[in-house]
This record gives C-alpha cells, sequence and structure tokens, in this order.
C-alpha cells in the first residue's frame, strides 16, 4: 500500500491542472465537487498507507536517480515513515473537509475557481513535503507551500491590509528560511548527501565534519539553523508577527493552512529531523525554552483581542509552541499526537469562526452575541473545540496537552511546566471568553442578528465532522487503548536497526516516554476549569455589564492588547528612535536598500553600455583587440615563467 | 652530402617576424586584399617553423613537412573564399576598404 | 609512430561510420544539386537530413555497443589519426544533433527565402568538419577539420550574396577565422618543434620530460593554441567578430554557428588541452579559469543593453561558452581519476542542453523577425496573444538560458556549479551564479516584451504569425530536449554515467 503514497501529493496536482484547464468561467458546484472528490480519494489511500504501516518497522522509501554529480547522487521519491503516514491522514483529512466548507463560504466570490486552484496547489505541495526523502526535495516544496500561503493571504488583494499581510508572511517566513537552507548546504557539504537516512546515519556514527568544525558543534548548528527555518513556518517567537496578520484571507484558508497544516510544517521539520536533534543537548534545549516562551506569550497576547480570527490566530502560535517545547523536552511523541489532535479542534475552530463570519459580517467580538439560538450547529461544534482546546476531560486537547505537560514536569523542565499551565489558564480563559461573547447573552448588534443564520449542509457537515474527531482524537493515544498511537510513531524508531546504528546511540530513540500521571492530569483539568470558570463569570454573568472595553490605564490589559507591543518594538527598532534616526532609516531605506538594487543594475547596465560601443563594426578594432588579449596573456604567462627562452 | 648548419633559432626568428609583419599589415591595411594577403603570411610564419622543426627540431621527422603541405592547401581553399567574398561585397558596396564594412555594428 | 599502421586489418566502418556517411550524403546532394539546377530543391534538405538521422543512428550504436563493452577500453586508432572513444562518439551525437535541428530550420527557412541552394551541402561539409575535430587524433587531422569546418561557414555566413549584411558578416568572420587559425597553427608548430610529432597518444606519452625541458616553449604554445581556438568558440576578447557574423548570417546559420561549430570547437579544445597540455602544470589552467570568468562576465555585459535580438542571442552565446568552459578550467585540478567523469558529463550535458535551448531561441526570434520585418527585439511585443506557442516555447528556451529551475539550463549550470565546488575552485562557481543573475535581466526583458499588449495590435483578434510544419517540429523538439533534460536529466546522464571515457 505505502508504495503508491505518490498517487496522494498527485491527485491534488491532477485537480490543480484540470481547473486551470477548465478555466475561470466553471460552475462553482463542479469546481468543489471535482477537487473534493479527489481529496477524498487522497483521504482514503492516505488511511490505507497509516493502516499498511502498523505492523512493520522502518519506513517505505521509493527513490530514483535525478541528477548525479561526480560522485554525489541527488535522488527524488518518496517515503513514508509512521510519522509521514500521521501526516498523510491529517492533511488530506482536513483539506476534504476545507475543501467541501470553502463551497459554502466562497460561494458566489468573482474568483472562486481560482481559489480552489490555489487550495489544490497548496495541497499538492503540502503532501509532498510530507513525503519528501530528502531535504532539497523537502526544501523545494516548503518553498511552495510558503508561495501558496503567499497567494491564498492575498487572495483579496483589492483589501491593501491584505496585499500587505502576505508581503509580511512571505517576508517573516523568508527570514527563516535562509535558516533552513543554510543547514541544507552545510549538511550536503558533510554528508555529500540530502538524504534524510544517510545525514542520520552519518551523524549518529560521527562521520560528520567540516573544516575546522567539529562533529558534535556541526550538529548543534545545523539543528539550531533548520530549527530557524521552523520557527519562522510555525510562527514561534520571535518569528510569529506574520501570523495574526495573514488572518486577512479567507477563513478556510485560515483553518487548512495557519492552523493544520502548513504552519505545523515547521513542528513537523523538527519531528523528522528528530534524530539530529537528539544528537544535540543544547538544540534541544533551545526547542524547547522557545516553544515554552511562544505558548506563554501568545496565550497571553489572545486574552484581549476583539478580532475572533486573531485570538485562535495567537492561540494556534500558542499550541504550535506546547508542540515545540514538548519535541524540545524529548517528548517526541507527544508532539506529534498534539500536532494532530490540534489541527483537528483548530480546524473545527476556525471553519466555526468561519460560520459565524459567514452568517454576521463581522469578526469583531464586541458585535456579537447570543447567536447559539440562530446557530446552533456551529455553536455545539465550537463548544467541542472550545474544550478541546481548553484541555477538559475527555475531550482531544486533553490527552495530548497532558502529556505534554506530563513529559516537561517529568524531562526535569519545572519552569517550563509552570509556563505551559500559566499558558493552559490563559487558553482556557480566552477561548471561552470568545465562546461566551459570541454565543451567550443577547445580540449586541441587532441588525447583523436579524439575518444571521446556519450555513448549508456543505459548511455544517465538515463542521460535525471535526466536532467528532475533537471529541474522540485523544483515546488514539490514551492509556485506554494502550496509547497504540505511541508505540505506532515509535516504530520509526526501527530504522535504527535496519541501518547498523549502534543502539547506544541517542539518535533514532525519538525521544522519551512518560506515564501518565493521574495527579497531574487533575491539576491541569482543575486549571482548565478555573480559566473556563472565570471566563463565565466576567463574559457569562447577567449581572455584568459587557462593555467594549477601552483598556485606558490599564497596564496589563494594553500590554496584552497590544501584543506585549511587540509590532511597536520591531517598529521602534526600524523606524522610531528619534526623526534623526527615522530619516537616516528613511534613507537607507530609499537609497541603500531599495537603491543598491537599483543602483547595482544601472551600473551594470552602463557598463553593459560601454562595453556595446567597443563594437564598432570595424574589422581591425576586433583584430587589434583580440591580439592585444593574445599579447597581454602571453606577456604575463611568459613573465611568470621567467625570462623568455 | 655537407650539411649547411643554421641555428635553429634564426629560423624561428624569422617565423616571428613574418608573423608579426603579418598581423600588422593584416591589422593596419586598408585594402581588404592586401589584408588578405597578410593573413596568409601569418600562416606562412607557422609554415616555416613546421618544416624548420622538421629539420633541426627535438627529434627531426617528416611529419612537420606533410604538415605545412597541409596547411598550403588548406589556405589557398581559405583565399579563394576570401577572394569570392571580396568579390561579393565589392559588388554590393563598390568598395574594397576594410573601414566600408561597417553595417552591422553595435 | 608506435607501430607500422596494418592499413588492411583496420575497422574503418566502425571506427568513421557517422563521418563516412555525412560525408556521402555530402556528395550525393552536390552531384544532385548539379544534375537538378531549377526548379524548388528543398528536397535536398529533406535528403540531408536523412543523412544526418542514418549517421546519429550509427553514431548512437558506437556508443551503445562501448558502453556494453568493458569498464573501460582502449581508444582504436584508425591511421593513428582517428581515433574513436566515447569521448568522439558523445561529441559526435551532440554535433549531429545540432546539425539534424539546423537542418530542419533551413528547410523552412529557404521555403521562405530565396538563398543559393548550395548551402545544403555545404552545411553538410561543415558537419564532416566538425566530426572530424571531434574524433580526430592527430594535430594535422584536426586542423584539417577544423578548416574544412571555417571555410564552410565563412561562405555560409554570407550565403544572402545580395545582402551587404550577410556579405560582410562572412567577409569579417573569415578575416578574424583566418588570423584565428593562422595562430593556432603557429601554436602546433611549436607543439611539433619540442615533441617531434603531431599525433596526440605520442605526444601524451612523452609529455611530461617535454614539457620539464621546455616550459618556456610550452606557455607559447598553449596561449597561442588558446587564443586560436579562443576566436572560433568567440571566448572574451577573442569574440568580438561574434555578433557581426551573427546579424549578418542567415538564421539557420546563426544557429549553426552558435551550436554545432561551437560544440566541435570545444571538442577539439578538449583533446588538445587533455592530451597535449593535460600533465603540465596546473598554473596553465588557471588562464582557462581567467578567460572563463572574464567570458561570463563580459558576454553577459555586452548582451544587457543588446536590443538586435540576435546580436543579443549572440552576446548570450558568449556567455554561454564562458559557462561550458569553466570545466575545461577545472581539468587542471583533478586528481582522482573518477572526478574526470564528472567534469567531461557535466561538459556534454551542458553542451546538449545549449544545443536545444539556442536553436530554439534562435528559430523564434527568426520568425518573429520575419513576420514583424525587424530584428530589433521590440518586435517581440504582443507575441503571447499573437502566437502563445511561439510565446511559450521562446519563454522556455530563455529561461532555460538563464538557469531556471526545471530546464535543462539549471541542471547544467547547477551540475557545473557543484564540480567547481566539489573541486575546490569556488570562486568559478560563484562567479558563473552571479553572472546568470545578471544574464535574467536581458532574457527577462524579452519575457515582459512578449507578454505585454501591442498597442498597435487588433485587441480582438491579433493578426497570428504563421508557421510551418517544419518549425513546429523544430520548436516541439527543442522544448521536448529542453524540458525532458530539466525534469528528468537521469535520461540522459544515466547514459553518460555509462559511458567510459
Amino acid at each position: 500500500m505505502a508504495a503508491y503514497a505518490w498517487i496522494i501529493p498527485l491527485l491534488p496536482l491532477v485537480g490543480y491542472i484540470f481547473l486551470l484547464l477548465l478555466g475561470k468561467k466553471a460552475p462553482e458546484g463542479f469546481v468543489a465537487g471535482v477537487s473534493t472528490i479527489l481529496v477524498l480519494i487522497g483521504l482514503g489511500l492516505s488511511l490505507g498507507v497509516f493502516s499498511s504501516l502498523a505492523g512493520t518497522d522502518g519506513a517505505v522509501t521509493y527513490t530514483w536517480k535525478w541528477l548525479s554529480i561526480g560522485s554525489h547522487n541527488i535522488d527524488v521519491g518518496f517515503q513514508v515513515t509512521h510519522l509521514n503516514a500521521l501526516m498523510l491522514v491529517v492533511v488530506s483529512l482536513v483539506s476534504t473537509l476545507v475543501f467541501l466548507f470553502s463551497l459554502g463560504y466562497m460561494h458566489k466570490d468573482e474568483r472562486f475557481s481560482v481559489f480552489y486552484q490555489y487550495l489544490n496547489l497548496f495541497v499538492f505541495s503540502m503532501l509532498a513535503l510530507v513525503i519528501s526523502p530528502n531535504l532539497l526535495q523537502m526544501y523545494i516544496f516548503w518553498e511552495m507551500v510558503g508561495l501558496c500561503s503567499y497567494l491564498l493571504v492575498g487572495f483579496w488583494y483589492f483589501k491593501p491590509e491584505a496585499a500587505l499581510a502576505a508581503k509580511k508572511s512571505f517576508i517573516v517566513t523568508r527570514i527563516g528560511d535562509v535558516g533552513l537552507f543554510i543547514a541544507i548546504i552545510l549538511l550536503f557539504a558533510s554528508t555529500g548527501s540530502f538524504d534524510f537516512n544517510t545525514i542520520f546515519q552519518a551523524a549518529a556514527s560521527g562521520k560528520i565534519a567540516l573544516g575546522f568544525i567539529s562533529g558534535s558543534g556541526l550538529i548543534t548548528l545545523t539543528a539550531i539553523l533548520a530549527f530557524i527555518g521552523a520557527v519562522g513556518k510555525s510562527a514561534q517567537f520571535p518569528l510569529h508577527v506574520w501570523l495574526p496578520d495573514a488572518m486577512e484571507g479567507p477563513t478556510p484558508v485560515s483553518a487548512l493552512i495557519h492552523a493544520a497544516t502548513m504552519v505545523a510544517a515547521g513542528v513537523y521539520l523538527v519531528a523528522r529531523l528528530y534524530p539530529l536533534f537528539e544528537l544535540s543537548q543544547p538544540a534541544l534545549t533551545v526547542v524547547a525554552w522557545i516553544g515554552g516562551v511562544t505558548a506563554l506569550l501568545a496565550s497571553l497576547m489572545a486574552l484581549t483581542q476583539r478580532d475572533i480570527k486573531r485570538v485562535i490566530a495567537y492561540s494556534t502560535v500558542s499550541q504550535l509552541g506546547y508542540m515545540m517545547m514538548a519535541l524540545g523536552v524529548g517528548g517526541y511523541v507527544y508532539g506529534v499526537f498534539h500536532l494532530m489532535t490540534h489541527a483537528f479542534f483548530k480546524a473545527l475552530l476556525f471553519l466555526a469562526a468561519g460560520s459565524i463570519i459567514h452568517a454576521i459580517d463581522t469578526q469583531d467580538l464586541f458585535d456579537m452575541g447570543g447567536l447559539r439560538k440562530k446557530m446552533p450547529i456551529t455553536f455545539w461544534t465550537f463548544l467541542a473545540g472550545a474544550l478541546a482546546l481548553s484541555g477538559i476531560v475527555p475531550f482531544a486537547g486533553f490527552w495530548s496537552k497532558d502529556d505534554i505537560l506530563t513529559a516537561t514536569l517529568k524531562s526535569g523542565h519545572p519552569v517550563l511546566y509552570l509556563f505551559g499551565l500559566i499558558a493552559a489558564f490563559c487558553t482556557a480563559f480566552y477561548i471561552f471568553r470568545v465562546f461566551f461573547l459570541t454565543f451567550a447573552g443577547k445580540p449586541r448588534d441587532e441588525k447583523r442578528y436579524e439575518h444571521a443564520h446556519e450555513g448549508s449542509w456543505v459548511m455544517t457537515l465538515p463542521l460535525i465532522v471535526l466536532a467528532v474527531l475533537a471529541t474522540i482524537a485523544g483515546f488514539f493515544n490514551s492509556p485506554l487503548n494502550g496509547n497504540a498511537l505511541e508505540k505506532y510513531l515509535l516504530r520509526d524508531a526501527g530504522d535504527a536497526v535496519v541501518a547498523g546504528i549502534p543502539t547506544t546511540s541517542p539518535a533514532y530513540l525519538l525521544g522519551h516516554t512518560y506515564p501518565a500521571n493521574v495527579g497531574l492530569m487533575a491539576l491541569s483539568v482543575a486549571v482548565g476549569l478555573a480559566g473556563i470558570g472565570l471566563a463565565a463569570w466576567r463574559y457569562a454573568n447577567k449581572n455584568r455589564e459587557i462593555t467594549v472595553p477601552t483598556g485606558e490605564g490599564n497596564f496589563l490589559y494594553m500590554l496584552s492588547y497590544r501584543k506585549f507591543y511587540l509590532d511597536e518594538i520591531y517598529y521602534a527598532i526600524v523606524v522610531a528612535p528619534g526623526k534623526v534616526l527615522a530619516k537616516i532609516s528613511d534613507f537607507v531605506d530609499r537609497y541603500i536598500i531599495d537603491g543598491i538594487v537599483v543602483v547595482v543594475s544601472r551600473l551594470v547596465y552602463v557598463i553593459g553600455l560601454g562595453l556595446k560601443y567597443t563594437q564598432t563594426g570595424q574589422l581591425q578594432t576586433y583584430g587589434a583587440a583580440t591580439m592585444l588579449g593574445l599579447f597581454v596573456i602571453l606577456a604575463i604567462a611568459l613573465f611568470r615563467q621567467g625570462g623568455v627562452f | 652530402m655537407p650539411t649547411l648548419s643554421i641555428p635553429p633559432q634564426s629560423l624561428l626568428t624569422l617565423g616571428v617576424i613574418l608573423f608579426c609583419l603579418g598581423l600588422f599589415g593584416a591589422l593596419t591595411r586598408r585594402n581588404i586584399i592586401i589584408v588578405l594577403v597578410c593573413v596568409e603570411l601569418m600562416l606562412n610564419a607557422a609554415n616555416i617553423n613546421l618544416v624548420a622543426f622538421s629539420r633541426l627540431g627535438a627529434s627531426p621527422n617528416l611529419d612537420g613537412q606533410v604538415f605545412a603541405l597541409f596547411t598550403i592547401t588548406v589556405a589557398a581553399a581559405e583565399i579563394a573564399v576570401g577572394l569570392a567574398l571580396l568579390l561579393a561585397f565589392f559588388r554590393l558596396r563598390q568598395s574594397s576598404e576594410v573601414k566600408d564594412m561597417n553595417q552591422n555594428k553595435l | 609512430m608506435n607501430s607500422t599502421p596494418d592499413f588492411l586489418h583496420q575497422p574503418y566502418w566502425y571506427t568513421m561510420g557517422p563521418m563516412m556517411v555525412v560525408a556521402a550524403t555530402a556528395f550525393v546532394v552536390m552531384i544532385l544539386e548539379f544534375i537538378f539546377r531549377s526548379g524548388n530543391r528543398r528536397w535536398l534538405s529533406g535528403i540531408s537530413m536523412l543523412g544526418i538521422l542514418v549517421a546519429l543512428g550509427v553514431a548512437i550504436r558506437f556508443d551503445v555497443a562501448q558502453v556494453h563493452q568493458a569498464a573501460w577500453i582502449k581508444p582504436q586508432l584508425l591511421l593513428n589519426t582517428i581515433a574513436v572513444d566515447s569521448l568522439g562518439t558523445v561529441f559526435s551525437i551532440l554535433i549531429l544533433i545540432g546539425s539534424f535541428l539546423v537542418l530542419l530550420f533551413t528547410f523552412d527557412y529557404t521555403g521562405r527565402t530565396k538563398v543559393a541552394a548550395e548551402h545544403t551541402y555545404l552545411i553538410l561539409f561543415a558537419v564532416v568538419g566538425a566530426l572530424t575535430m571531434a574524433t580526430a587524433f592527430d594535430l594535422i587531422t584536426l586542423y584539417v577539420g577544423l578548416e574544412l569546418l571555417s571555410v564552410s561557414s565563412y561562405v555560409l555566413t554570407a550565403l544572402k550574396k545580395k545582402s551587404l549584411k550577410s556579405v560582410e558578416g562572412g567577409a569579417k568572420y573569415l578575416v578574424m577565422g583566418s588570423i584565428g587559425s593562422a595562430t593556432l597553427l603557429y601554436g602546433f608548430s611549436f607543439i611539433y618543434g619540442i615533441s617531434g610529432t603531431t599525433n596526440l597518444a605520442a605526444i601524451a606519452s612523452s609529455a611530461q620530460d617535454l614539457w620539464a625541458t621546455y616550459p618556456t616553449m610550452v606557455i607559447v604554445a598553449f596561449v597561442l593554441v588558446v587564443a586560436g581556438l579562443g576566436v572560433k568558440l568567440s571566448f572574451v576578447p577573442f569574440h568580438m567578430w561574434t555578433p557581426d557574423a551573427y546579424e549578418g548570417a542567415p538564421s539557420p546559420i546563426s544557429a549553426f554557428l552558435a551550436t554545432v561549430s561551437k560544440v566541435a570547437g570545444f571538442a577539439m579544445l578538449f583533446r588538445i588541452l587533455v592530451w597535449v597540455f593535460g600533465s603540465g602544470s596546473s598554473a596553465e589552467f588557471y588562464w582557462i579559469a581567467i578567460i572563463a570568468a572574464i567570458t561570463m562576465v563580459v558576454g553577459n555585459l555586452l548582451a544587457l543593453p543588446q536590443k538586435n535580438m540576435k546580436r543579443l542571442l549572440a552576446f548570450s552565446s558568449v556567455a554561454q561558452a564562458g559557462y561550458v568552459v569553466v570545466p575545461f578550467a577545472l581539468f587542471g585540478f583533478i586528481t582522482a581519476s573518477q572526478d574526470w567523469y564528472g567534469t567531461i558529463d557535466s561538459v556534454m550535458f551542458y553542451l546538449l542542453a545549449y544545443t536545444f535551448m539556442t536553436t530554439g531561441a534562435f528559430a523564434v526570434a527568426h520568425l518573429v523577425e520575419r513576420d514583424r520585418e525587424s530584428g530589433e527585439s521590440d518586435a517581440l511585443i504582443g507575441l503571447a496573444r499573437r502566437n502563445p506557442w511561439l510565446a511559450t516555447a521562446l519563454t522556455i528556451f530563455l529561461l532555460s538560458l538563464a538557469g531556471m529551475p526545471l530546464t535543462g539550463g539549471f541542471v547544467g549550470k547547477f551540475y557545473i556549479f557543484t564540480e567547481t565546488v566539489h573541486l575546490r575552485e569556488v570562486w568559478l562557481g560563484i562567479v558563473l551564479f552571479g553572472t546568470s543573475v545578471m544574464s535574467f535581466f536581458y532574457y527577462f526583458g524579452w519575457i515582459r516584451k512578449m507578454f505585454i499588449r501591442d498597442p498597435s495590435d487588433n485587441p480582438v483578434s491579433p493578426k497570428p504569425i504563421q508557421v510551418a510544419p517544419a518549425m513546429h517540429t523544430l520548436l516541439g523538439l527543442c522544448v521536448l530536449g529542453t524540458l525532458v533534460l530539466g525534469v528528468v536529466p537521469a535520461a540522459f546522464l544515466h547514459s553518460l554515467g555509462q559511458t567510459p571515457w
């Protein structure tokens, strides 16, 4: 079955080409129908691949020689590890549902077909990224998903914020990509291969060195550089600033790309390179701390946002931070597990938010309220998602988040555990703040409330499916079923046996596992319930008037609302320190950054123009130039030789 | 047969002189015919060298003379084509000056 | 001479097959041309193409035969002047592919433009010269092959004898080419003088001692030979005739000069560098590296402000020659024998990709020039609307010339780049990539022009360009070649990798 994994990414590519040929005027139902059915077939195949790997160790790899350079071969192909198989299922499942949802959400958009083209292209790139057998191929698709994200965030390019956000998301993630690219080049230079397994084997057996950088130093360096790429893609602190702005894109895009799949690619990258990370404790520590700090900061920022999508966006950043933290403290399985559950419940929350936005055409929480009666399906499904996110037993988020917190504490990171616990409290608070502001109480904007309605079945069906998953997905890896997913994922470690890596090497160990601890479970549930309680007291209390907060004089509120002023700090670093500096930076911007490109190209052009006038058309000038060249070379050569004859 | 001993250096010098003479002519004369003749001089400089080496080289043998014969033949073909092109050029431009070849430039 | 050549028992057919087929075709076409003096004689081109295809089949059969033999076969010598080794065979295949494309191009060209019918067999004789350069193993034979190619090319350049530009281009090419030949020959005379033989194998076997005895002579010969061949291959600063000749020549002949003639030139440069100067010090190869760098930089700089399409392609071909010569510069730094494979592979690969993309670009430029009656690049404006297929094809060729991924040009450049990294001459690779970034400016200038709307065009139904079937075939082949080499380079690289050099 795994031998046919290559068909899975090919299906959306076929869809893309088909839609491209069909043109922009194709009927909506047909466009969405074809795309959805193709991805659905992909989902079926993914499930087949997933289950076919259940009883086996190691990866299934198929490669063909693409290019041979000297003694190096560069292959293309695909590789299905247990991790990849899980990712295939997650990506194609969420894609299928989002494809269906978009039929309702993007209804009557004049570029409907183009939207589906982009989506198809994205899903192709994402699936192809997942099954890449080597870093080069992965990097190509890594860039392609970034490009698709850029196209989709800026899909409504006539809105200036959308165009700006698209540019911002592209540029900020590009900063991270530079790190990843350098890491790839370093790994290639030191091991002579882009191939994952070859690199891991070289690293594990210590056959990795480059000039004066020692083996372990090189591993740490490349791991951290690759992690910078993951930081950009997964919107980790300090490169998280692009993700909330990317919410300018259509909501299904936010659900698919900026919650479930592309942003998780950073986490996936670290997980994919885990054998490398495991060889470097410093790199793991960096991953853990960046993840922990991100989880805490982003959850604090989410507390006060007024835009429903921005709250969920910060929540995404925070949850990605959890995953990174899990990977950093050695909880490989838990990070990946959380990636999966998060994909379900976060896609659910985004789609539910999309359903709300679609119904009342605003994103401001303080214009909502009382929607429970109008939109019962959205209400119940959102509740499932919110409970899952808050980590309330028995919803999906409970199991994965609790695993992460347990692993953090048991691996000896009490400070990070505290971060995680505070973040968990904030998480429960902010998501139920959204929940109560949206569904509870009286409508604050009657006019919008009047024509609010539930979407058609194409929009509600994905919500229901995801709600079911958000409820039960946690049981895939609970002590109740003997941690089945954990056993499944750890079979990737079987590669070590295949590759002949000494069992003493930490590579291929794929982290540590910790038994569930009822005490810690109870603690985190209690923290989550406390957050929900606080939110209910604050926002669902009939005695308390809900007013639009101004934040005047409330330092902490402003700190969170202004996202810890990080955007402003960035802004200040670039432009603000005094008018002089502003002018200088303006000058720099206009005449140096922009100017360098212009000046260099002009200069080159002028040199070319000057050289052009050497082509006088006069034969004897040509001959003279030719012979002058000859004699100059001859003279220098003879001079270096030392004397004539 | 008494051998006349000529130092190889003098023959090589003759070659250099011929080559430079031909080159100088090819680059300075205004008439295309003269230019072609000067190019022949450059080829003949090489021929002088070949023949000289054939007799006085590190390991003398006949290869050099054979080479020279080939060169002469090839040069004849080249000059024939050159003169034909010159004729075509003269018909179109009414000139045989090098500086009048100025249609293709910049 | 090592032994008395055995004239009777040498595998003539086996060794000279392609050359004999092409020469025989040339004579047949020449005689037919004498017999049928009037009427439409385009079918002569058809016969020529057939002959080239047969020769190609013969050459490929040799290659396959060589691949299936033992890992290393000794080059076979014919009369001690023609070597049949994989190197010659692969170069021959490249030359024959290029010639076929050029003949297809002339077939279309002569349908619209009246030129002397002699061009058909002149091209074939030039191809014989090129094949000789690829397989000859003796200085004399190499020289005669070079002159056969060159003299035919001079005439071909001046084929439009009523066009002043064409004749002038031919005359300039002739004078510069002859000066180059004289320089080359002068260099050869020194090689002969110190080694006492013209046979490459004999020179190679005694080279080490000789070069130690006469270092100065070697340097003089080296510079003269490189300069002489540099004129033919248009390395900077020996390139100045190139744009004038390309602009004046009929378009198919420009394509011929840019592809077949260059491939043959590189074959000859290869033979001489490796067999004659290979055992010298690597100091000599620094000169090749410097020439490569200067050629890449100046060629691209010259192309930047160029408005005329064919002149731009001429400068672009100068720059491309710079890219190809990079691996030649690396020969001096090779220590391990298996490194040879990669370097030679990269040369062959790039030359094949170059043949497809350059011929294709010249073909589209020619069609546009004929349609708009202007050779300026502004004639491209609105091409995407007038003929989307031509615009797509030209875009692919230009992207490949510029080195965009998924085209043959990219894989070739990437391959050469990795060789420079591998052999620790990274600066050459950096120059290569830097200058190809520069080339994006002018290639994308063309692409931009194709896709903007021509204000003078009728917006509803722009006047389409008529393209004959032969041209469609040519463009189709070139697009296919460029893309296949870019997407599945292994198709060609694999057989290269199997070829014992």
